[in-house]
């Protein structure tokens, strides 16, 4: 797993290595109940502040993807993240659904909305 | 949790200069790092935790144990390098080690040779034949000998290149790493902490500013820039500014969209350890 933290990033570094480490679990690249390394370790390897590290764990807990068992280790969460990419999922087409709507009122056809759809992605790749 | 170090209401007075009643606390397993101008304070507090200045007033527990009775057991279990060595120059860093390693029930030979592998140090040498970082290394590989279960540093990187402190901050990252030691890192080169640093405390005349996790500081507080006009309808959601002839530069802690919406002049960046240094250090 790569884990890559910027400094000029506007993204708080605890956020920048959640996000990493969930990219990794949604796309298959570390499996269920794969044993992460230990907050200090992993803390110690990226050079960042113990609490920063905690923090991103707890998150990814939060939002179900990972595991904590007292005095083992924190592990990939079994099962949910099928179901966690379909409820995100669902969530993203509901929002677009709303959005298409409001660019149909500013008569924004399909390829334009589009178009600014590709600028933004990569804008936000940028941050 | 479970502190290494507890200072409470810690004061001394000198001619010209008072520590007034500071407090600081570290919990196991985490780096404070101590920031604040020359002259601020930091060495007068350090003194005092390693019981080489006498305080007028205050407590200070280190390990849950009161300093004043089990100073002996409690400096077992210290690491320390203070600003400048205090070796014996006309020994090899060989003989320097072989001395002091009879006053430590912990040392660990293997991991003094460890680090000088590390830094490159050749303890065959006479110490005053070593370069003012090589001994500065030297104290370091020394302090971090004996498993102490509380590292203190005062200004440890002053001269050394970039390089060596970026090493040096992983060898501390591994010194916590089981969460049972703690490190307390007085420097003024704030860049070292703004990495690995879990708790600033930043001191300014003899009084501590502020004391947080560093990740709130870098997240609540924003570095706010803007016109001088502006200034004075600003001040009251100011916690420190500073003004030159062109602009003010300031620090907040509040949402920072009403500000810009307000007034549409002014830029709001994220703020390094730096600026707070340089912002709330009134002259």
């Amino acid at each position: 797993m790569d884990i890559l933290i910027s400094n000029s990033s506007e993204k708080p570094i605890y956020k920048q290595v959640k996000n990493q480490i969930k990219e990794n679990i949604l796309s298959g690249n570390i499996t269920e109940n794969t044993k992460l390394p230990s907050i200090r370790t992993l803390a110690k390897d990226l050079q960042i502040s113990v609490i920063t590290t905690k923090r991103a764990y707890k998150e990814l807990e939060k939002e179900g993807l990972v595991e904590t068992v007292k005095g083992k280790g924190t592990y990939v969460a079994s099962k949910n993240k099928e179901l966690y990419r379909e409820k995100k999922l669902n969530l993203i087409e509901e929002k677009l659904f709303k959005i298409i709507e409001e660019a149909k009122i500013l008569g924004l056809k399909s390829n334009e909305f589009i178009d600014l759809v590709k600028i933004l992605y990569q804008e936000e790749d940028k941050k | 949790m479970n502190n290494i170090l507890e200072i409470k209401n810690l004061t001394k007075s000198y001619n010209d200069f008072k520590l007034n009643k500071v407090n600081l606390e570290i919990p196991a397993g985490y780096i404070m790092g101590l920031i604040g101008p020359n002259g601020a304070g930091k060495t007068t507090i350090i003194k005092s935790i390693m019981n080489l200045i006498k305080p007028d007033s205050g407590k200070i527990k280190i390990f849950n144990k009161k300093l004043e009775n089990n100073e002996e057991n409690i400096k077992q279990n210290i690491g320390f390098v203070y600003e400048n060595e205090y070796f014996d120059e006309t020994l090899t860093g060989e003989k320097m080690k072989n001395i002091i390693k009879l006053f430590y029930k912990n040392w660990e030979d293997s991991k003094f040779y460890k680090y000088c592998e590390i830094f490159k140090i050749d303890t065959k040498k006479r110490i005053q034949e070593l370069s003012k970082g090589m001994k500065r290394k030297l104290a370091l590989a020394i302090a971090f000998s004996h498993n102490p279960k509380l590292v203190i540093l005062d200004e440890p990187t002053s001269g050394l290149d970039p390089v060596f402190r970026n090493n040096l901050m992983k060898n501390l990252m591994e010194i916590i790493e089981d969460g049972e030691a703690s490190i307390l890192y007085s420097t003024h080169i704030i860049s070292d902490l703004e990495k690995i640093g879990d708790y600033i405390t930043y001191i300014n005349n003899g009084n501590i500013v502020l004391s947080e996790e560093k990740d709130i500081l870098l997240e609540k507080y924003k570095l706010i820039k803007g016109k001088n006009k502006y200034i004075e309808k600003l001040k009251p959601t100011l916690i420190a500014y500073k003004k030159s002839k062109y602009n003010f530069k300031a620090i907040i802690r509040c949402k920072p969209d009403k500000i810009t919406q307000e007034y549409k002049e002014v830029i709001i960046e994220k703020p390094k350890l730096e600026d707070f240094m340089i912002i709330l250090n009134k002259e």
